[in-house]
């Protein structure tokens, strides 16, 4: 590209690096040490590592995926959220065939993320698309940037857990007037469509909204530039081109298709295991703590057995559990990546108001991802290629909270 | 030839999406700058920022000045 010239200079100590591949070993030995309790914990601990790990590489953005759209009609990172859900749609299907071969009407497999569909889910999608915009990045962006170094994460994250615990404290509501009424539709066992035909409708909506992402880009005019690192390669021995192939995976940044593709097989790894994706479990789990010991709530939210996702499987006990190993390892897994990369750096925002803009971004998107049972991962992601028509409709109200979130940001300046 | 301007703007500390909007808008503000340039630290900003001053008519230059610290040198012939 004429116009655009990188050059990088090898100017950074190693530390980093050693530091990554340390954390690596960790990872991995605890890998090992918590597959003698539960071999199932291990697999997620590790692909959930591994999840963090793509996402940082790939600066894998939910939050720019739907705001660029708005914000200058760039759809760089939602082709590549399309793609994966396309990948992991294709991977889900073998596996629920597996699990439930015939679905009666109303049917479902309980591991899937099947998730009510009605108001609750408008409400949350919009109202988490505008906490996202406001943050600069959902919960498993915060995750991942928390473990880059960067401080409004961290005050993000805080927010995340207030707006948890505020959504604890109004459950009963929600549950009572929306969400137990609400009807979970799982694509295959409605109207008796069946897999095969649940997967080509599933298809040809990602296809569609494709189309309209490529539309918007030709009415901006963007251009697309990649941005990997120059690269010069100047080895020829077997042992250099080994550890050039090994730098290229492990501290070359990503493009954002090939974090999509990763992105796909890892949901379908993560359904092989246990269930699809989702990051939010552990914080609501805490969050659960947190206010058992407040007194602000008495005893597990009403309901919650019934429900899947993020929430369904946060009642688990024990410090090493299924929620444990989802959060905590995709944060280990970006903290690696990080480092192996050498871009951990501490950053702090200059302006004061871009702590309350992360804080609000934070108490928006703990309160909703609670409400719609997961939140771009889980609710969003995990959702669609689950083929549970809640998905399409979270999706749809993350645009349009994502919409009014770009407004804001703009006000805000 | 009449003389253009040449700025700096350190926005490191601002992630997504205030490096690539207040580059805009420097950019929107003053047709004359021929040379800006743009301290940052939030890396995603590496892809946001070169196709925004492609489409104003600037070339783009990355360089990593630090430690996950990048400048980018945009530059345009002011007529």
């Amino acid at each position: 590209m004429a116009n655009l010239l990188i050059r990088t200079e090898n100017i950074m100590g190693s530390k980093q690096r050693v530091l990554g591949w340390i954390f690596f070993l960790v990872i991995i030995l605890m890998g090992f040490a918590i597959s003698l309790n539960n071999f199932s914990d291990a697999a997620i601990w590790i692909t959930a590592s591994a999840l963090g790990f793509i996402l940082q590489k790939s600066r894998f953005c939910f939050a720019s995926a739907f705001r660029d759209l708005f914000l200058f009609g760039s759809g760089h990172n939602m082709k590549a959220v399309l793609l994966a859900m396309a990948i992991a749609s294709v991977g889900f299907v073998g596996i629920l065939v597996w699990i439930l071969p015939d679905p009666l009407p109303g049917e479902f497999p309980s591991s899937a993320h099947v998730l009510p569909f009605g108001l609750s889910t408008v409400i949350a999608g919009s109202v988490f698309g505008i906490g996202m915009v406001l943050a600069g990045g959902c919960v498993s962006g915060t995750i991942y940037r928390i473990a880059e170094g960067y401080v409004a994460s961290i005050v993000t994250m805080i927010g995340i857990f207030i707006g948890t615990i505020l959504l604890i404290i109004s459950w009963d509501f929600w549950w009572d007037t929306f969400i137990s009424n609400e009807p979970k539709i799982f694509l295959p066992s409605t109207q008796s469509i069946g897999y095969g035909f649940s997967l080509l409708l599933t298809l040809l909506g990602i296809g569609a909204v494709y189309l309209i992402v490529i539309y918007v880009e030709s009415k901006s005019g963007i251009i697309e530039f990649i941005s990997a690192k120059t690269q010069n390669q100047n080895s020829t021995g077997f042992q250099q081109r080994i550890l050039e192939n090994i730098n290229n995976v492990v501290s070359r940044s990503w493009t954002a298709k090939s974090g999509g593709i990763a992105l796909g097989l890892i949901a379908i790894i993560y359904f092989l295991f246990h269930s699809p994706p989702g990051v939010t479990g552990e914080i609501m789990k805490q969050s659960m703590n947190i206010s058992t010991i407040l007194n602000l709530t008495d005893g597990p939210l009403k309901g919650i057995a019934s429900l899947s996702g993020c929430l369904g499987s946060s009642i688990g006990s024990g410090v090493i559990s299924h929620t444990f190993v989802s959060t905590v390892g995709v944060f280990s897994g970006a903290l690696v990546s990080a480092l192996l990369s050498q871009e951990f750096k501490i950053r702090t925002p200059k302006e004061p108001k871009r702590y309350i803009q992360s804080m609000t971004g934070g108490i928006l998107m703990g309160y909703s991802a609670s409400l719609g049972i997961g939140c771009t991962i889980g609710a969003f992601f995990s959702a669609i290629p689950s083929f549970s028509l809640s998905g399409w409709l979270f999706g749809l109200s993350l645009g349009l909270g994502a919409f009014v979130g770009t407004k804001l940001i703009k006000a805000i300046g | 030839m009449p003389e253009g301007t040449n700025k700096i703007l350190d926005l490191r500390g601002e992630i997504c999406p205030y490096p690539m909007l207040k580059t805009n808008e420097e950019l929107d503000a003053d047709k004359n700058i021929q040379m800006l340039e743009v301290i940052t630290d939030h890396s995603p900003a590496l892809s946001t920022i070169p196709p925004q001053a492609v489409k104003r008519g600037y070339e783009v230059e990355i360089m990593e000045i630090n430690n996950s610290e990048w400048k980018l040198i945009l530059t345009k012939e002011v007529k």
